[in-house]
């Protein structure tokens, strides 16, 4: 944690349900305000997210933690627009996410997102290199251009050694880098992270933690991370806590360019 | 059906039912002993239904095929009995004239009177004879003239009424009996295909005409049709007139009062009693007529040259009912058989999909105790359901598959006259149903030892078994258990085979006998042998079996001088050797998979595609084969080819990705597309195996049976005629010119073109009595003619030979309109002739010179595999079929004898319009010179006219003019080869369909393949569409890869079997026929699979692109 940041606790989050932090006024790259989410199980409905508001910056690297079935991964997967939701709004860079058809919600997620998974899921039958790729791929690239540009990614990972194994032929913890030379190739605004380190050991954890840190220094980027992982949290600017489908409030580690 | 592959049906039935109860005691026994097995294995059938029915349509293919095959053997068995004895009635017996080597012109006069009344006292006291009497027959047109039709061919029977009458032997179309000796003179009975033709009711007017002369009969009644109302072969119209009426219309010229045409005979007890003591009455009959020869050699071989021999007709009819039955059902097996081994390949997929999917809680199921015995209970548990279900559905479709083929037969030989009925006995059912579950049993039994042995840790973890693979060192007991093993299962195995009884009872009692020396023993021994399998349960290694297995049969094979146990075993051995070598590690490392089984994959199929010639002297021995090469072949090839393929997916896919892979945004769907297929190489071989075995049958088949068609139905096989009309003796037109100008049929002259002839001396009526030849050495020099029509200088030796073994040709008179008329090919000529003109002018010119068929130099003249083999020509000459050595015969008999010298020999194919529908055909045929014809077998005995038409002409218009003024059967050779195409062409569609059915298996193994995608890529589908894959993209993607397994195999299936095709035609296998590749059939079966194959698809390709992505990426 840095000695520079500010902890905030529950009690002082702005209000039950929202966190809004917009630090130095900078624009804020998602806005969500009043988002429900039900699953309609074979019982009971469950009400995933029952009114969350919140907002990132551009370049804020934000964690996301509660306990298990808090509604994190939804929240998630709802600001990525890999999931609809019922009420509320949701603004990606200025646009309204759902309301974009299908295909252009993929598109851009394909252009402006990247993701990095607990369990990698990188696709066990291409190398990784030709992993990497696929987005490039996706966004209308050449192939020869993203050959070069996927190999720059794992250079950034520090896996140019490694491009042309597959992901069986990897450690976990260089499947991980994968995984983020994957989300990060295409240079995304925005970088989902579901729980990316929680498939590894604290060595490898810590690596990956302080990849995306650096990437996010020097990319500026902005990270959304779910965690369960309290060091992991305190690593970015602003943790969001969850509890029974609201937040609950958020604490600020350290202010956004400090 | 009473017999199958030697084995009697019943034998057959009792043994499948024995392997089945057997299959059965196990089910009992793992229900009884641990029924929590059964439950455990049952749980899994609902929970996927897709897969369920998937699993179903793989098992029941081996139901459906043999079902199709015995109910189809039962229907024409069935069928053909009914036609032989109802066209046969009270006829048991004919007695003939028999042809001898010595036959001659007298031949075919008739059998004497004298010998009816022998006969008919020799056995006047015999209780099993009800009648022996004569009869008189003759093709006689008939006209119906308020219809106006017309049938040249009516075949006309005259019969003694009352011994017709006695014997009830005549009915009616609807089985009444009808009464000949109530016919009046100018009465007549006509067939039931007679009435459809003439378009003929009873009381209709119709004409008979003899020698041009027309006399007019009452249709009395439409009999119904058989041999005594003048349906000789199916479907061929004919009638009855007492014997009185017969003989005033012929006369005593064409129906000499003291000869018949043939001597019937019909047994006591009625229709089918008198077959129980045919076979005794046929050698008593046969015993007598030897006794007259002796007695009486003046009348009996008064000749010299032919003999009276008895036929038991309706007893050789019944057998060959039984042989067409057995030889359909057996044909039917053989193209089934590539059916069944794809539905076998399905079922291996399946469980191992099966295996797969439920590896993680197998493994949890071994960590906790459960035994690897149990696991392959539960399998067998779960697939004996499937396999019980499949049996019934695979009966119950194979039934009507069987009804859609009786009925598709019917349409293929409607123009025959044939009509099959759909029948289908209990024991070809329980056979069916039995040989479907035994074979599903066995493969479920295999699929689950396979889908048993599993790591437990790495099933835990669901992790490739790779990285857990044990290794087994290879220790020399364990080479020695395994070979003991391999041959004490297979001998077990014949044993068992051969010794049903021995399947009731168990091995242990067999165990105990053998100890205290029963006579059981000898029958139960196979059972303790059998269980050599147990030897190898514990990892066998199947490179030993290749190994051992195939010399063990290759040597058979060259033993018995049988190709297919010795391409049996080459195929084997380099596979085992292959299999082995990629055991053996050298210096801690494997050799290179691609390159072991590239280099023994190809050696195999090098193997199938060297000339047999190559074997044989290998070897040097002689060695045969039969259809069932054809089976062997589309295995092993498949089999060698899919190794191929997929040890080589990962360079096809990286050219595939080359070539396509850059297509804008369809780059990343390509490579996932195809590096899946790569990546899974089990389930994709097994896969393109499957469609390439049925494509391999389907395409094979296809090719060999066209080039067959488009050779005797092409164009050329007309020989550049357009109509072709027959004369029969009762009325012969010698110049149709002549007789169309008298009929005042003007505008059909005016069409015609050439009026080609050939007379016709009597069948087998002249004998080639000398032939002088002139062998072919290199030892002297010879100027001869080479290809190019220019003098080459060879070394020969031309020694007049005398050949002593000969047969009788028939000789044929052409007239010089047939030669300016004709475009035949010829084969080969004689070195003397410049060229094809030179030989045509010859004939035309009325020199002393004929041209033969093909028959003719190989049988008649006694040139085949003899030395004096006329094709053994110089070195020097390039195409030694080209050209002939001097052959000269002498034919004909006494002063008629003539020495003619053949120059060419007629092309088979183009040749074969001689013998189109002839009454010689299949004969061997000299064409002569009419004038030299003419000396040599005096006045002919029919004319056959070929016809060439003017441009414009409608060739239909003139035969029909020929037929309607001449009352001679003409026919529109374009229309008729046409009419044989189709007929041809519905039938091989037939067997298409047949072989096609295969397909599903095919089919339904991408359709499992996409539907098990879909589930254990949840979560990388998830991914791709987090990534940026549209939701169409996901499903497309799957399209293209499953379409890209079908493809391959499809692809596979259609090198191969042009592949093997061209080396048989190459080599000569089909004789002179060319390789014809009927693409337009070909590819709308290719087409057709890959849009099924897609289609299949779309299913789980849409399931794919519908899955949401936020469950997807929880999905674990």
């Amino acid at each position: 944690m840095s000695s520079r940041s500010i902890e905030i606790d529950a009690e002082s989050a702005p209000q039950k349900g929202a966190a809004t932090a917009e630090p130095n006024g900078a624009e804020p790259i998602i806005a969500a305000s009043d988002v429900h989410k039900t699953y309609a199980g074979a019982g009971e409905p469950v009400h995933a997210l029952r009114g969350v508001t919140l907002s990132v910056a551009r370049g804020e690297m934000v964690t996301i933690m509660g306990p298990s079935g808090c509604g994190k991964t939804t929240l998630l997967n709802c600001l990525s627009g890999l999931e609809t939701i019922e009420q509320g709004e949701i603004f990606v860079e200025g646009r309204s996410i759902h309301d974009m058809p299908d295909n252009e919600r993929t598109d851009h997620r394909a252009r402006r997102m990247g993701f990095v998974f607990q369990f990698y899921n990188l696709l066990p039958v291409l190398s990784a290199v030709e992993n990497v790729e696929l987005p490039l791929l996706l966004a209308g690239l050449g192939q020869g251009e993203a050959r070069n540009r996927s190999i720059e990614a794992l250079e950034q990972v520090g896996l140019h050694d490694w491009s042309g194994h597959r992901p069986a032929q990897l450690s976990g913890g260089q499947r991980q880098r994968v995984t983020i030379a994957r989300a990060l190739v295409n240079d995304p605004a925005i970088v989902w992270g579901d729980e990316p380190t929680g498939d590894l050991d604290s060595t490898n954890a810590n690596q990956i933690m302080e990849l995306l840190e650096d990437l996010n220094r020097r990319n500026q980027q902005t990270f959304v991370i779910v965690t369960h992982d309290e060091n992991i949290g305190r690593r970015a600017n602003r943790t969001i806590h969850m509890r029974d489908g609201l937040i609950e409030g958020e604490t600020v580690h350290r202010q956004l360019g400090s | 059906m009473e017999e199958l592959f030697g084995l009697p049906t019943i034998r057959l039935m009792w043994i499948v039912v024995a392997i089945a109860g057997v299959a059965a005691a196990v089910i009992a026994y793992i229900f009884l002993k641990r029924p929590i097995l059964v439950r455990m294995g049952l749980r899994n059938i609902p929970r996927r239904r897709a897969q369920t029915v998937l699993v179903t349509m793989g098992l029941t293919l081996a139901t459906i095929i043999v079902t199709i095959a015995f109910s189809t053997g039962d229907s024409l068995a069935v069928s053909v009995r009914n036609l032989a004895l109802n066209s046969l009635e009270r006829i048991d017996h004919f007695i003939i004239e028999e042809e001898t080597d010595e036959s001659a012109g007298d031949a075919g006069t008739g059998i004497p009177d004298q010998v009816l009344r022998d006969l008919q006292s020799h056995f006047a006291d015999d209780d099993r004879i009800e009648a022996i009497f004569g009869s008189r027959f003759d093709l006689v047109p008939i006209e119906h003239p308020e219809a106006g039709q017309i049938e040249p061919q009516f075949f006309l029977v005259g019969v003694d009424p009352q011994t017709i009458d006695r014997l009830d032997a005549v009915r009616d179309e609807d089985g009444d009996l009808l009464r000949l000796s109530e016919l009046g003179a100018e009465e007549i009975v006509i067939n039931e295909r007679a009435a459809r033709e003439l378009d003929a009711e009873p009381g209709d007017q119709v004409k008979l005409y003899v020698l041009g002369r027309a006399r007019q009969y009452t249709v009395a009644a439409i009999g119904r049709d058989a041999v005594l109302t003048g349906n000789l072969e199916a479907g061929g119209a004919g009638g009855l007139l007492s014997l009185d009426a017969y003989q005033s219309l012929l006369g005593p010229q064409l129906s000499p009062p003291d000869r018949w045409d043939s001597i019937l005979i019909s047994g006591a007890g009625g229709v089918e009693a008198p077959l129980d003591f045919s076979d005794a009455l046929d050698r008593d009959i046969e015993a007598a007529l030897d006794r007259f020869e002796r007695q009486e050699p003046d009348l009996y071989l008064s000749n010299g040259l032919s003999r009276y021999a008895s036929e038991a007709v309706k007893a050789d009819s019944l057998e060959d009912a039984e042989l067409i039955a057995s030889v359909f059902t057996t044909l039917f097996l053989f193209m089934g058989s590539f059916s069944v081994a794809a539905g076998i390949l399905l079922i291996f997929l399946i469980f191992a999909m099966l295996a797969e999917e439920r590896k993680p809680e197998m493994g949890i199921a071994r960590a906790v105790g459960m035994q690897r015995n149990d696991l392959i209970q539960m399998f067998i548990s779960e697939g004996m359901v499937y396999n019980m279900g499949a049996a019934v559905v695979g009966v119950v479709l194979g039934l009507l598959f069987a009804l859609g083929f009786i009925a598709a037969l019917n349409q293929g030989f409607e123009s025959f006259g044939f009509v099959f009925t759909w029948t289908v006995t209990i024991k070809s059912l329980v056979i069916s149903a039995c040989i479907g579950i035994v074979i599903t049993f066995i493969t479920v039994v295999f699929s689950s030892f396979r889908a048993s042995r599993l790591n437990i840790v790495a099933a835990i973890r669901d992790i490739p078994e790779a990285q857990y693979e044990e290794t087994y060192p290879l220790t020399p007991w364990r080479v020695v258990r395994n070979v003991l093993g391999v041959f004490a299962t297979a001998i077990g195995l014949v044993l068992l085979l051969t010794t049903p009884i021995t399947l009731i009872l168990g091995a242990p009692v067999a165990l105990v006998l053998n100890l205290i020396g029963s006579r059981w023993s000898r029958r139960l021994i196979p059972w303790v042998l059998f269980f050599g399998w147990r030897v190898l349960r514990w990892n066998p290694q199947w490179w030993v079996l290749f190994i051992v297995g195939g010399l063990a049969v290759l040597d058979f094979g060259l033993d018995q001088e049988s190709f297919f146990p010795y391409m049996t075993g080459v195929s084997l051995i380099p596979l085992g050797i292959v299999m082995g070598l990629n055991k053996l590690r050298l210096g801690g490392r494997r050799i290179n998979q691609r390159l072991l089984y590239t280099l023994g994959a190809g050696f195999v199929m090098f193997l199938w595609f060297i000339p047999n010639d190559w074997h044989e002297s290998f070897f040097d021995n002689n060695l045969n084969g039969g259809p069932e090469l054809f089976v062997l072949a589309g295995t092993m090839l498949t089999a060698a080819g899919t190794l191929l393929l997929v040890f080589n997916l990962d360079l096809i896919v990286g050219g595939v990705r080359r070539t396509v892979g850059g297509i804008g945004r369809m780059a990343p769907v390509i490579r996932t597309a195809a590096a899946y297929p790569a990546a899974a190489r089990y389930r994709t071989g097994m896969t393109i195996a499957m469609i390439a075995l049925i494509t391999f049958a389907l395409v094979n088949f296809t090719t060999i049976n066209s080039s067959f068609s488009q050779a005797f139905t092409g164009d050329d096989t007309a020989g550049g005629f357009e109509v072709l009309a027959f004369n029969t003796d009762v009325n012969a037109v010698s110049d149709i010119r002549e007789g169309l100008a008298d009929a005042g049929a003007d505008e059909v002259i005016e069409d015609i073109e050439n009026a080609g002839r050939i007379e016709a001396g009597p069948e087998r009526g002249t004998r080639a009595i000398t032939i002088l030849t002139e062998r072919w050495d290199a030892v002297t020099e010879r100027h001869i003619l080479d290809d190019n029509g220019d003098i080459q200088l060879v070394e020969t030796d031309l020694a007049e030979v005398e050949i002593d073994d000969r047969d009788a040709v028939v000789i044929g008179g052409i007239n010089s309109e047939f030669v300016d008329g004709q475009e035949v090919k010829l084969q080969a000529i004689s070195y003397r002739y410049e060229d094809e003109r030179a030989v045509w002018s010859a004939l035309r010119s009325g020199e002393m010179v004929a041209v033969a068929t093909v028959d003719a130099i190989d049988g008649a003249f006694g040139f085949a595999g003899n030395d004096l083999d006329p094709w053994s020509t110089p070195d020097s000459i390039t195409d030694e079929a080209t050209l002939l050595p001097r052959i000269v015969v002498e034919v004909g008999l006494g002063e008629n004898a003539r020495q003619v010298e053949v120059i060419a020999i007629l092309e088979r194919i183009s040749g074969a319009f001689v013998d189109l529908d002839g009454e010689d055909g299949g004969l061997p045929t000299l064409l002569l010179p009419e004038t030299v014809a003419a000396q040599v077998v005096g006045q002919s005995e029919s004319t056959r006219h070929y016809i060439s038409t003017r441009d414009g002409a409608d060739t239909l218009d003139v035969a029909q003019g020929i037929e309607r003024e001449l009352r001679i059967f003409a026919v529109d050779i374009q229309g008729e080869l046409k009419r044989q195409q189709q007929t041809q062409t519905s039938i091989l569609a037939l067997f298409q369909g047949f072989i096609g059915i295969g397909l599903v298996a095919g089919l339904a193994a991408l359709g499992v393949i996409a539907l098990r995608a879909v589930v254990e890529r949840r979560q990388q589908i998830g991914v791709l569409r987090a990534i940026g894959f549209q939701s169409r993209l996901v499903g497309f993607e799957l399209l293209i890869e499953m379409g890209f397994i079908a493809l391959l195999g499809l692809g596979l299936g259609t090198a191969l079997a042009l592949g093997l095709a061209w080396r048989l035609f190459a080599e000569g296998t089909f004789g002179e026929i060319s390789m014809y590749v009927p693409v337009g059939t070909i590819l709308p079966i290719l087409i057709g699979a890959f849009a099924a194959s897609l289609i299949l698809t779309y299913f789980p390709a849409r399931q794919a692109a519908r899955t949401t992505i936020a469950e997807a990426l929880r999905y674990e």
